[in-house]
């Protein structure tokens, strides 16, 4: 079938100006066409690839078309040479022969330029087909390739998301174990909840027991506080106490036995008289010593008897006389006698003096009546004294005499007491 | 003769000067003479008495200025104005100790009433002064030294920062050191206002030492100190957490749980603020003050009881209940909620009930495990009807309408839920609603109550307008039960029966 095809090329090159290979040509034009048909089928069955039945359908037209066409040309071109040809036979024959010759020449060109055309055509199909083979296996090659690559990432892509489960899997389970072992982990809370309310019951308890003894304290302090006052009630009335003859207020002949109040002051020792604190016999040596107001008292006393002995010759004079003379008192004179700062300190007694004397009385001013509470009572003078004339000025003046007094008073100790601070007052 | 004559005129004089002073020192001692003494002009005449020549007649009229001072703040006005000031702090640096008392009393008279009269007392240079005094011997100097500093510097945070720049803080910590209860007091009360201005103030306070001194302290058995020392650990602690850290660790726990059962009542507030301090600042605080047992004793202290001393202890359980779920966890189990409830019921004040509500939101807005135990107790119908009550005041109606939503929001608890149901307002109403319509798709048998308890019959009668959040709810709730019912208790249904029954053509 190849030879039909080759043939036909063959055919077509040789420049033949015979009629018969013309219509034999021609007349193979319906039967060419199922040659050409025949052509195709047999190249499908060489190549099963279905891809190629576009081209070959394209090839096969294309082969159709030309061949038609060239046919018809080749067939219109022969018949007009014959009809040229035929009727020029008895003619002018120069004219014809030049007009031949010119009809031959552009006919041997026609055909040699189709032939030309068809040689380069065919060339042209055999690059193309060359191309179209080599495309056909890069493109094959490269699918195949990228087929390869494709298999390739899917298979990782498929391991990855395996992996990437079972690792959740694990991860699920770790953290699901996680979160309920450590993070908010419900027996964990559960122990610390009773803990805290074990440990709330202990503070509760304490703080009660704390709070007990407290109160306890003082009720206590409380208590030994009125003890403490009945006690001193009791020292101070214990005139009250009942003697042999008169029963004490406590001690009515009607009770069965004495009132407890009673018995507290038969116990009780009767408060004492609270004495002015005697000034130390000292303080005034000292203070009279630098100043010479007194003679000093070891030097002058009674003197010693003579022991005995004769009178001395001579014209002496009196013993006494002359031990009157001996230790006769110093009499110093008034820089010896005037201390060193003297006249300063005679300012200041002065002042001090001065100051006494215009204060009404030596008790400091108090600035809180807070102070005032704790006062005692000064009886007035009727109260405090008794009746009848009064001994001062007449028995004694500007004395105390603490044998006299009724009530066991001392006067106020205002120069004891000292500037109290707010602590004391408040406690 | 004559000079005899001469000096008794003095010498009366100085009797009748002394005589004058001394009564009206006595006279100013009681508040009714005041204005008429004042209206005399007593100002003015005891001015030149405190130049006077013979010191008790000093001593005396700064005393008797000091009481006027005291009494009233235009009197105080009258000191400043009449140029007193400058020559007390001179003196107070010169005379002796009776003096220096007198005189630090006037001050202190004169700066406590306000801080433009402080200010005014600042400026006369009067608190290097009373720096110098605080190193005086006798403890009566110091501590009216230190209460007119404390007076001084209780008005604001300029004040408080000029007393620590004349250097007062380090020898007031000297002075707590004192063994005198009442100095320890007033040195105690000056660093409380001194620390409570600001942190900076705070910080200076604790540098120089205090914490572990007042710490100390706390174990004084004298009521009025453990007031002054609770109430200054606890405006140091109150800043920061830096600061509340420190607090604790000076070990004031356990020791501090016993001022909670003083017999005083002021202690046991001033103790519980001090653990509401440390305690609103991190969770951490608040878990140690748990683990402690602090959460027991403070709901003691709250139970026994009554007025604005509850309020710290109120505060408190709902700042540690604010802080994590397991916190508040913690305050259910110390059974807090009952003396809450009774607080919310039993105070007169509305800023307790305020208080108190805002406590049981923060208990309950955690889990549904807390809401419920808030819900078991009843009181959410006690918060409604705070809500709805004109005569509570804003405050209160704010914080009980949160709470309640706070607590509604995570109820699953139907019983209390269908409490509510019936006289809700339509805002609190989308809540309970919306709680339903979470619980009853789930629960047969809640479904079955509730439509007994007549829930169902309720949602039906709420007006909702359509599209709004209440109506998913309600048609979520309505899609729970079967037609009929739904229809059943639609309002309406009886009229729409009989009007049925009215086109009905018998079947004859």
């Amino acid at each position: 079938m190849v030879a039909v095809a080759s043939g036909g090329r063959g055919e077509y090159g040789r420049a033949r100006p015979a009629g018969g290979e013309a219509v034999a040509a021609a007349g193979g034009v319906f039967p060419q066409e199922q040659v050409s048909m025949l052509v195709i089928y047999s190249i499908q069955d060489r190549q099963s690839h279905r891809k190629k039945t576009r081209r070959v359908n394209l090839l096969e037209l294309l082969c159709n078309f030309l061949m038609r066409s060239f046919c018809l040309c080749f067939l219109a071109h022969f018949c007009t040479c014959f009809l040229l040809v035929l009727p020029n036979l008895t003619q002018d024959f120069d004219r014809s022969v030049d007009e031949d010759r010119k009809i031959a020449y552009k006919a041997a060109v026609k055909i040699q330029s189709w032939f030309r055309g068809c040689r380069v055509r065919a060339y042209l199909r055999y690059l193309n087909k060359m191309a179209i083979s080599i495309q056909k296996w890069w493109r094959g090659y490269q699918s195949r390739r990228y087929f390869r690559k494709m298999i390739k990432t899917a298979y990782f892509i498929m391991k990855m998301n395996f992996y990437n489960e079972m690792a959740v899997r694990i991860q699920k389970r770790w953290r699901g174990y996680y979160v309920r072992k450590y993070t908010h982990n419900y027996y964990a809370l559960k122990k610390y909840l009773e803990a805290i309310s074990l440990n709330n019951e202990i503070v509760r308890n304490e703080l009660q027991e704390y709070t007990e003894m407290t109160e306890k304290e003082k009720k206590k302090k409380d208590l030994e506080k009125k003890e403490k006052e009945k006690k001193y009630k009791a020292r101070k009335m214990h005139y009250l106490l009942s003697t042999e003859q008169i029963a004490g207020i406590y001690n009515s002949p009607f009770r069965k036995s004495p009132d407890p109040m009673e018995l507290l002051l038969r116990q009780s020792k009767p408060l004492s008289h609270r004495r002015q604190q005697v000034r130390s016999p000292f303080t005034y040596e000292l203070y009279d010593w630098p100043t010479c107001k007194r003679p000093p008292a070891f030097a002058t006393g009674q003197p010693l008897p003579p022991i005995g002995k004769q009178k001395p010759q001579g014209p002496f004079r009196d013993t006494a006389e002359v031990l009157w003379q001996r230790y006769k008192p110093l009499e110093p004179t008034l820089r010896v006698a005037a201390s060193i700062n003297s006249p300063l300190e005679k300012a200041r007694e002065e002042m001090k003096r001065e100051e006494w004397r215009n204060c009404i009385h030596d008790n400091e001013f108090l600035p809180f009546s807070s102070y005032h509470k704790n006062e005692k009572y000064d009886l007035s003078i009727h109260a405090s004294e008794k009746t009848g004339q009064e001994t001062y000025g007449i028995k004694h003046f500007r004395e105390v005499q603490p044998n006299k007094w009724i009530a066991g008073k001392g006067p106020r100790e205002g120069e004891q007491e000292s500037f109290l601070t707010v602590a004391v007052i408040n406690q | 003769m004559s000079q005899r004559q001469v000096l008794q005129v003095f010498e009366q004089y100085q009797r009748a000067r002394t005589h004058f002073v001394q009564a009206v020192a006595e006279l100013s001692a009681r508040p009714q003479n005041i204005g008429t003494l004042r209206d005399a002009g007593v100002m003015s005449l005891l001015r030149p008495l405190l130049l006077d020549v013979v010191p008790t007649i000093q001593q005396t009229a700064a005393l008797a200025l000091g009481r006027l001072a005291n009494y009233n703040d235009d009197l105080a006005e009258a000191v400043v104005k009449g140029d007193i000031l400058p020559q007390l702090v001179c003196s107070l640096s010169e005379q002796n100790r009776f003096y220096k008392k007198a005189a630090a009393f006037v001050l202190r008279a004169v700066g406590k009433h306000s801080p433009q009269l402080a200010q005014a007392v600042v400026e006369c240079g009067a608190l290097e002064a009373l720096a110098v005094c605080l190193e005086d011997f006798d403890p009566g100097v110091k501590e009216a030294a230190a209460w007119a500093l404390g007076y001084i510097a209780q008005h604001n945070a300029e004040l408080s920062q000029a007393v620590v720049d004349a250097g007062a803080v380090p020898l007031l910590v000297l002075c707590i050191q004192e063994p005198e209860i009442a100095l320890k007091r007033i040195a105690a009360s000056t660093l409380s206002d001194i620390s409570k201005h600001s942190p900076e103030l705070a910080q200076t306070v604790v540098d120089a030492g205090a914490i572990a001194f007042l710490a100390q302290m706390i174990l004084n058995p004298d009521a009025k100190l453990k007031r002054q020392v609770l109430s200054a650990l606890s405006q140091i602690a109150k800043h920061s957490v830096d600061l509340a850290e420190l607090v604790v660790e000076a070990e004031i726990f356990p020791v501090v749980l016993t001022c909670l059962k003083d017999s005083d009542e002021y202690v046991k507030k001033n103790g519980a603020t001090l653990i509401r301090e440390i305690a609103k600042h991190s969770p951490e605080l608040s878990q140690f003050i748990v683990n402690a047992g602090g959460v027991a004793a403070v709901i003691d202290c709250i139970g026994s009881c009554k007025g604005t001393v509850r309020l710290p202890g109120i505060m408190m359980l709902g700042y540690v209940a604010a802080h994590s779920e397991n916190l508040s966890m913690a305050v259910i189990v110390s059974k807090g909620i009952p003396p809450l409830c009774a607080c919310l019921i039993e105070e007169h004040e509305d800023h307790i009930k305020a208080a108190a509500a805002w406590a049981l939101g923060q208990i309950g807005r955690h889990t549904p495990e807390h809401a419920r135990a808030v819900a078991v107790t009843n009181v959410l119908s006690t918060l409604l009807s705070m809500y709805m009550d004109i005569r509570s005041s804003e405050d209160l109606q704010l914080k009980a309408k949160r709470a309640l939503k706070n607590i509604l929001q995570k109820c699953t608890d139907l019983p209390a839920l269908e409490a509510l149901l019936h006289d809700a307002p339509p805002n609190i109403m989308k809540h309970i609603v919306g709680q339903f319509s979470k619980v009853l798709p789930h629960d047969s048998k809640a479904r079955r109550l509730f439509v007994i308890t007549g829930g169902l019959k309720k949602v039906q009668e709420i007006k909702a307008e359509p599209g709004s959040l209440l109506q998913e709810y309600i048609n979520t709730i309505n899609n729970c039960f079967p037609e009929e019912i739904v229809r059943y208790y639609s309002p309406g249904y009886s009229e729409m029966l009989l009007e049925r029954v009215e086109n009905y053509q018998p079947v004859l």
